[in-house]
């Protein structure tokens, strides 16, 4: 009992539910963009134990981030199988690893997905022991609403997908992937994520979310900024503070600053659609979902004001939802 | 697999803050013991006191110097944060073999100390508490440097 919960905390990519009781879900989120940019694409397999919608079911959840279009597949729970160690699932015929993803689903559905991706110089978030992932030592908190893990920042992709019998290679693109799990998202949060910069393998992930705590709540964020090789980390654990969060009809402008640096980021919004998120019923939570959005980021020192990284993330990833009053007022 | 590193000023402050936040605890700690009239605590206490004025002046000499650093337009290229994460993990090793000689050195302190001085004793204690502690928070900040530096 000890010895695999320590293993699904060290190594938060795997599936953490083999023990778990409702309310649970867990889920991880594939971001697909191929070389030209044209296409773009969530696949999101994922589990829910919670009783109510469909009852407990496995569903493989698709974004088509240019159309908009959506689908969500459902599978019994039967179907679903997760590795005792390490990251591989199988829903039905479809199979997901931290390397790859191969899709078989349904042909009468919309959004049937077909073929193999693989994924090549994959970046993960670094983690030690005490800090295994993004949400550091917060991931040895038991019992907490939604735990959050980066599997890779950025990473190149291999394959070909058949998309409603058009084939789509994604050949040369550029994937990113994450992972929710826990008994339910939050009541709130804006999430934005990008790799998709003039300069090649820089990423941007960045979270800000109610968090419930010891019977109260705090605004907990994350945002992690890769350059270089460098992850710069501005979190709640870090220490850093927001300085300035105002949500606006068409863009968010959030502004970071710890002990050394600040970083603005102004993500513009763009059209999206619905995807099905975790309550601590269902999969009742509506979601709405751009990957047509940009972020303009500007990372500068405290000491001389000066400039480190000063550029607009394309084909981004936003979600703003839920009661936006908790993250705006602190 | 292309592991990042964290930014090694961010790193850097982040300990200098933890180690002063160590400083702050031993001097509220460490300054009311040695207050005491019995010699052991006030041995212990005067430790306490001692080790955390040393390691609050090293913190903030830590954090000055990792803002200083920060701000320099070479400070983050690869190689300079590189540089600077086999520097500091260096640093580290060093300090967490020095740790082991205090815990040695308070434990025959407070060996030798024994039947002689409850006030040495003391003081043979808090340098042994002092090590331990020291030790861990070098090996935690240093193994994670380590491991990062060799990818």
């Amino acid at each position: 009992m000890i010895t695999p919960m320590l293993h699904t905390i060290l190594h938060p990519e795997g599936y953490h539910g083999h023990q778990a009781r409702p309310p649970f879900f867990e889920g991880w989120y594939y971001k697909l963009v191929d070389k030209t940019e044209q296409h773009r694409y969530a696949i999101i397999p994922g589990v829910s134990l919670n009783p109510g919608g469909d009852g407990p079911h496995a569903f493989v959840q698709v974004l088509d981030g240019v159309s908009g279009r959506t689908a969500y597949h459902v599978y019994p729970l039967t179907d679903f199988w997760a590795a005792d160690k390490g990251f591989y699932v199988r829903i039905g015929p479809n199979h997901f690893t931290a390397a790859s993803l191969k899709l078989d689903l349904p042909e009468d559905a919309s959004l049937a997905l077909k073929g193999e991706v693989a994924f090549y110089d994959m970046v993960p978030w670094p983690g030690t022991p005490l800090a295994p992932n993004i949400m550091s030592w917060y991931a040895w908190v038991p019992r907490m609403e939604c735990y959050h893990g980066v599997v890779s920042l950025d990473h190149g992709i291999h394959g070909t997908l058949n998309v409603n019998g058009q084939s789509l290679t994604f050949t040369e693109g550029r994937g990113y992937i994450e992972k929710d799990w826990g008994q339910s998202f939050p009541a709130a949060w804006i999430w934005t994520q990008t790799n998709h910069f003039k300069t090649p393998g820089v990423s941007l992930t960045a979270s800000v979310a109610h968090i419930p705590w010891l019977g109260g709540a705090f605004r907990g964020f994350i945002v992690g900024l890769l350059r270089d090789g460098i992850l710069y980390r501005f979190a709640t654990y870090t220490g850093a503070i927001i300085e300035k969060l105002d949500i606006a009809p068409d863009r968010v402008i959030w502004t970071l600053r710890d002990r050394l640096y600040r970083l603005q980021l102004t993500a513009h919004r763009q059209p999206g659609a619905d995807l099905q998120g975790p309550s601590r019923a269902a999969m009742d939570r509506r979601v709405p979902e751009t990957l047509q959005a940009t972020v303009n980021v500007t990372l500068t020192t405290l000491a001389g004001d000066r400039v480190l990284f000063a550029e607009t993330g394309r084909n981004a990833g936003l979600e703003i939802v839920g009661d936006l009053a908790t993250l705006t007022t602190e | 697999m292309t592991k990042p590193t964290f930014d090694i000023w961010q790193y850097q402050i982040a300990l200098s803050e933890r180690l002063m936040q160590w400083a702050g605890f031993n001097l509220s700690f460490g300054a009311p013991l040695s207050l005491r009239r019995d010699a052991f605590w006030q041995g212990f206490g005067m430790q306490c006191g001692g080790w955390g004025l040393i390691n609050g002046a090293l913190a903030w000499f830590g954090k000055r110097t990792a803002q200083r650093n920060a701000a320099e337009p070479r400070a983050h290229t690869p190689e300079q944060q590189n540089q600077e994460r086999r520097r500091l993990a260096h640093l580290l090793w060093v300090n967490a073999a020095l740790d082991v000689l205090y815990i040695a050195g308070g434990l025959t302190l407070a060996g030798t100390q024994r039947h002689k001085s409850r006030f040495g004793q003391g003081n043979g204690w808090g340098i042994a508490v002092q090590g331990a502690a020291l030790l861990l928070f070098d090996l935690a900040h240093a193994l994670p440097l380590t491991d990062l530096g060799e990818n």
